[in-house]
């Protein structure tokens, strides 16, 4: 668009530039030729002036030494002036023949001025007197004739040159009018171009932003924009995308908080009758004097409701988990502490012989650069068991689990527990953290839910993915070193010791 | 007469008197607006009046006052202007002047020097090469063409030399066949188209007439030649203020010295103007006195 505008531009400035230029030609053009007419008219009135001046001298020739006859300053005034005109005609330019014609006129002047000095200051007889009179007067007939002559030839041309400099002005106004018209036609087509250009993407987006505004987020721009609007539309279209996913999840995690609100305060109404049940039933077991079988019914009850009890502690985990208590202390050491007991889980493990079986490899790679962390130890160690059990029950036989930690420059660490079991169908990934959602035949849906809710309390962040190659799944658990709050509250106090002169 | 009959006759007398002397007064005590300068015919007058128009246009601008110019048809004639006409001054040929000197008591104030050097001009008698006249005796019967009866160089001279030649009555030794062409040119061009067989002509004109056409050179011989006289002199007339005279004098004397002077010298045809005295004249006045005789005898033409 930036590129369309800037060629309208330059187009519509090339196409002023041309405008200006032709209009000043045509306006040159113009004046030239009225000039020439002009010029063309002062030579006329010249010549009419010098027939009118080589008149006054024949008449001063004619009346010399009559009682008519002129002062002779008078005559030389006449003569200079007559000297003078037939002197400027020269001073235009003129075809060769005409040229030629005034020279020929200039010279027959000169010849005339001689004349008329030689007989004007000649002392003779009467007859030379009339002879030199009458020389001077042929002469003087000689440059009126030829000058009337001139005059004629040049009203002609100048008729001519008349017809033809009004043919050319007329023309130029013609050519005037249509450059105008033309200009100012393609300055609408550039305009309406360049308006359509902007306005038709733009009351595109404008249409998609009010759709966008009803709550339709499926809406998405189809119709091809062109240039920077295209960009924009893609944008729109990814912002409209990531909006809906935002308002999906914001759904989501209201569902679910409302769900988990509802299922805790169950859980804490259900928690009460159910451990009057469990202490009646251990009473009952104790008291009554029953067969092996009978027993054996009143410890699954108990077992039963014990598991209750655990699936209810999950949800007030979930729903309401406990605060933080955050400590300094090597997560190594929890690592390992953790590793050892889903060793000892896995060996000891009463309901499944399945599990007992599985041989499992641990490879720990610790980064030693990896020092204390603040928070609950006793939560994170709850999150990294789940995930390791997860990892052991997705290793069907044998398998290797690996528990990486890595430290990086933004203060924070990355815990990965690693496995190379069956993994997760990718559309699942997604909802893996999601409460009561479980692969599991006897889950309860809530371990990863649990550990999310874990790890997002202490600033964290946890996700999980495929490996890249071969089988299982990673879960990558991010923490900062120290707690938000304490970390900004150690930059303030690192800052005011390191300009101490502010004090 | 009554007393106011008499007043009113002595102030229209009065102002008769003061009309009719004011600008001779004005002359005299340097109050003018302007003066008339006489131009005596040489060579083309119109091509002469153009020249010294350059001239005057400079002393108006100098002097503060405005210089007219009126050009005259004969060389006698500038005599009668000064007398009729209240001339101021005029640029006179050296005869002309040595009259004016004498007659009018003019007094000369300063002469041009041309682009030769020259102040000074001497007169020529020439003949056509092909008229076989090469002395005195071969002008016998032929035709003759003076300039003026006005002037040492187109006149005075050529009957000074007859004189001297033993030629007294010039009307029979040509026959009657002498007239006057009214300038120095016209003699030569008279010459030079058979009209004439002998001209008279003063120096300068004939040598500007030779670089214009110097095809004159090879069809014209000069066979005599005067003594030099100052050929132009301006001389104001002795009613001329005294202040403005000696302002003139000093404007054309320091004419070369300064741009505009030198501009109009150019145009004007002459490099400088130098200081003119009545002795200058003295020379010419002798030649006069030589021709007088042939001059009274075939009359005053």
């Amino acid at each position: 668009m930036k590129k369309k505008i800037i060629i309208s531009f330059l187009s519509l400035f090339l196409l002023f530039f041309a405008g200006i230029v032709i209009t000043l030609y045509i306006i040159n053009m113009t004046t030239a030729n009225l000039n020439a007419l002009l010029t063309l008219h002062k030579v006329e009135i010249i010549r009419q002036d010098l027939v009118i001046s080589v008149q006054t001298v024949q008449s001063n020739l004619y009346t010399s030494g009559t009682l008519f006859g002129k002062e002779l300053d008078i005559i030389v005034d006449n003569v200079l002036k007559l000297r003078e005109r037939a002197q400027t005609c020269t001073d235009c330019h003129h075809e060769p023949a005409i040229e030629s014609e005034i020279l020929l006129l200039q010279k027959l002047t000169e010849q005339y001025k001689e004349a008329l000095s030689y007989f004007i200051t000649s002392t003779a007889d009467v007859q030379r007197i009339q002879r030199l009179q009458a020389f001077a007067a042929d002469i003087g007939d000689t440059i009126i004739t030829k000058s009337q002559w001139m005059a004629k030839t040049a009203n002609e041309a100048l008729r001519q040159k008349t017809t033809s400099a009004m043919e050319k002005v007329s023309k130029s106004k013609k050519i005037l009018g249509l450059t105008l018209v033309c200009a100012l036609l393609v300055v609408i087509l550039i305009s309406l171009y360049l308006i359509n250009s902007i306005t038709k993407p733009v009351a595109e987006l404008l249409n998609a932003t009010r759709t966008i505004k009803t709550g339709n987020l499926q809406f998405r721009i189809t119709k091809q924009l062109q240039d920077e609007f295209r960009e924009l539309a893609i944008s729109f279209n990814e912002m409209a995308v990531s909006l809906q996913d935002q308002y999906h999840k914001l759904q989501q995690t209201e569902r679910l908080a409302v769900v988990g609100e509802l299922a805790a305060g169950m859980a804490h109404e259900i928690k009460n009758p159910l451990a009057g049940i469990k202490v009646s039933i251990e009473v009952l077991s104790q008291d009554l004097v029953l067969e092996q079988e009978d027993k054996e019914i009143f410890l699954g009850v108990i077992n039963e409701v014990d598991r209750i009890n655990a699936l209810l502690n999950s949800l007030l985990s979930y729903a309401r988990p406990p605060k933080p208590a955050s400590v300094s202390f090597d997560v190594h050491q929890v690592l390992e502490a953790t590793i050892k007991s889903a060793k000892y889980s896995l060996k000891t493990s009463s309901y499944d012989i399945e599990q007992k079986r599985k041989e499992i490899n641990f490879i720990k790679d610790f980064d030693p650069g990896v020092s204390n962390i603040v928070a609950d130890p006793a939560q994170l160690k709850q999150v990294f068991l789940n995930l390791i059990l997860n990892a052991i029950d997705a290793i069907s036989e044998q398998g290797i689990i690996t528990v990486q930690t890595r430290k990086f420059p933004n203060e924070t660490v990355e815990i990965s527990i690693c496995d190379n079991g069956k993994g997760l169908d990718t559309k699942i990934l997604d909802k893996i953290f999601n409460p009561f959602f479980t692969t599991k035949s006897n889950g309860t849906g809530l371990g990863l839910a649990v550990s999310k809710r874990l790890v997002e309390q202490h600033g964290g962040s946890i996700t999980v993915a495929n490996n890249p190659y071969g089988m299982g799944v990673t879960f990558t658990i991010t923490l900062p070193i120290k707690p938000l709050a304490e970390i900004s509250e150690q930059a303030d106090v690192e800052e005011a010791a390191a300009s101490p002169g502010d004090k | 007469m009554t007393m106011r009959k008499r007043s009113c006759r002595l102030f229209l007398g009065l102002l008769f008197f003061i009309s009719a002397y004011a600008p001779w007064q004005g002359l005299v005590f340097g109050q003018t607006d302007e003066i008339l300068l006489g131009i005596e015919p040489e060579h083309n007058i119109f091509d002469q009046v153009e020249r010294y128009r350059y001239l005057a246009a400079y002393l108006s601008d100098q002097l503060g006052i405005k210089v007219n110019l009126t050009i005259m048809s004969r060389y006698g004639e500038v005599i009668k202007r000064f007398k009729s006409k209240r001339l101021d001054g005029a640029f006179l040929s050296s005869y002309t002047a040595a009259m004016g000197i004498k007659e009018l008591n003019l007094e000369p104030v300063a002469s041009p020097v041309n682009f030769g050097g020259e102040s000074a001009s001497q007169g020529y008698i020439f003949v056509r090469k092909d008229s076989g006249i090469n002395s005195v005796n071969d002008m016998n019967g032929r035709r003759i063409v003076f300039v003026d009866p006005a002037t040492m160089e187109g006149y005075l001279f050529p009957l000074a030399y007859l004189h001297v030649h033993g030629v007294t009555d010039i009307n029979s030794f040509f026959n009657n066949r002498f007239y006057f062409s009214g300038s120095h040119a016209s003699a030569v061009f008279a010459v030079l188209d058979g009209r004439a067989d002998i001209g008279s002509v003063k120096d300068t004109v004939f040598e500007k007439l030779v670089r214009n056409d110097p095809s004159i050179s090879r069809e014209l011989s000069v066979i005599a030649k005067s003594q030099k006289a100052p050929e132009f002199t301006l001389c104001v007339s002795n009613q001329f203020h005294k202040d403005l005279k000696e302002r003139l004098g000093a404007v054309l004397l320091q004419m070369d010295k300064t741009k505009e002077g030198k501009k109009a010298l150019r145009q004007f045809e002459a490099l400088r103007f130098i200081q003119s005295d009545k002795s200058n004249f003295d020379q010419v006045e002798k030649m006069a006195q030589e021709a007088r005789s042939s001059i009274h005898e075939h009359g005053n033409n």
